[in-house]
């Protein structure tokens, strides 16, 4: 085992172009994903932050359900929407990285929307009175009080992405592992581990390790700060 | 003209409270500028639900609230005992309601914020603090003002260093000024009038 790790921290270290641009490709789809959980979400939290609390509560639900959605389940409903049989085949998406970012848009969504709408609920009502009494309205009222609540964006937001770099569910259905264009870190390991490459599916483990602990950590020293 | 002509809120057969829960009768008010109305009673008499259904904030339990002027900038604006003065800094604040950088600087000079201009709010006292909120109002040019528990947290200097601003504020723009507060108001030559309510 101790001899594959060595031979593992050697591949990293001599700069394997190969594993370097699949991590690159993995970087890319999950930052992606989660730009466009924060575009769609963030709008949908401050509906339903300034929704009756009965609808709030629902969306909390709604959302802390979605979260717990296994990975393979995500990646088979949109296999079988963008398969060619399937309703969105004709969008010609199935096997490519825009597959693999919506799915992992779909698993970083929930996340987002759950962390962010729990901050806004703990706002007191005096912070969404006084933008009404003072007539703030629409899109500025949204980015006052989503501005109240950043350090729980980008926290829910690191959160998101690590959720989406280190997901292989969904990259394995609907991107397909293909060389060059659809391959992740996740869906390589999947594959050195196949064939049995140890050095290089745990190369490949501790550049994933290492970005999520690196996530995980900016979330940490962010909110102490805060 | 009379008071019902230039009332800018009138109310009749009003009854405030939360979710539909009554809380207090109110007498019929004509609300007009330049006075400075004064809500008196006891610790849950109503006086905050007063302030909010009049700002427009929560609905009258029944009776109705007749408004000839806004709710926000221009119009009727509450301010909270305890402000929310959102992050930043005190001239961000002032910029709530996208007043003109006139009206920041008047307000500014009103309110003697100018050295604290910069300052981030939440390293401010609560004095300080109810100053920028009260700006914060009066840089939209409210029409009715709204100030719940106005004597909430201040020592007796900054209760009268207070209302100094208070008079200044009505002396300056004219509004309708609608005060909750346990204590007299120590406001010579302003016209003050009573509205005392009973849970």
């Amino acid at each position: 085992m101790l001899v594959e790790i060595g031979r593992a921290l050697t591949l990293i270290a001599s700069g394997d172009v190969e594993v370097w641009q699949i991590a690159g490709t993995s970087f890319a789809v999950s930052l992606s994903a989660v730009l466009a959980a924060l575009a769609i979400g963030l709008p949908v939290t401050y509906r339903l932050a300034t929704s009756t609390p009965r609808t709030a509560s629902i969306g909390i639900w709604i959302a802390h359900s979605m979260a717990a959605l296994p990975t393979v389940v995500i990646g088979l409903t949109l296999y079988f929407l963008f398969s060619t049989d399937g309703p969105l085949g004709w969008t010609r998406l199935l096997y490519t990285r825009t597959a693999i970012a919506i799915g992992q848009t779909a698993l970083a969504l929930p996340l987002v929307v759950a962390v962010v709408l729990g901050a806004l609920r703990r706002l007191p009502d005096s912070a969404q009175e006084s933008l009404v009494t003072h007539g703030v309205t629409g899109a500025r009222r949204m980015s006052w009080l989503l501005w109240e609540v950043r350090p729980a964006i980008v926290s829910g937001a690191l959160l998101a992405f690590s959720r989406a770099f280190t997901e292989l569910g969904t990259a394995l259905i609907v991107g397909g592992n293909i060389r060059g264009a659809t391959r992740t870190l996740t869906t390589y390991i999947a594959l050195e581990y196949d064939r049995g490459d140890d050095a290089r599916a745990i190369a490949l483990g501790l550049i994933l390790l290492s970005v999520a602990l690196a996530t995980n950590s900016l979330m940490h020293v962010f909110l102490k700060d805060r | 003209m009379t008071d019902d002509d230039k009332a800018l809120v009138r109310t009749r057969a009003l009854t405030v409270g939360y979710t539909g829960s009554p809380v207090a009768k109110v007498p019929d008010l004509n609300l007009a500028g330049g006075v400075v109305w004064h809500v008196t009673g006891a610790n849950g008499s109503g006086k905050t639900a007063l302030l909010k259904t009049l700002a427009g904030l929560i609905p009258p339990v029944t009776g109705n609230v007749e408004r000839r002027c806004n709710i926000g900038a221009g119009g009727a604006i509450y301010i909270h005992p305890v402000p929310y003065l959102f992050a930043g800094t005190v001239i961000r604040n002032l910029t709530l309601a996208d007043p003109s950088p006139h009206e920041i600087d008047r307000v500014m000079r009103l309110f003697e914020l100018e050295p604290l201009q910069e300052r981030d709010v939440r390293a401010l006292s609560y004095g300080e603090q109810r100053r920028v909120a009260l700006a914060r109002a009066v840089a939209s040019r409210p029409a009715v003002l709204l100030v719940d528990e106005s004597d909430a947290g201040l020592d007796e200097a900054a209760h009268v260093s207070w209302w100094t601003y208070v008079a200044g504020a009505v002396a300056d723009g004219a509004p309708a000024l609608v005060v909750a507060a346990h204590r007299l108001l120590p406001c010579d030559g302003v016209p003050i009038r009573e509205i005392h309510l009973r849970a």
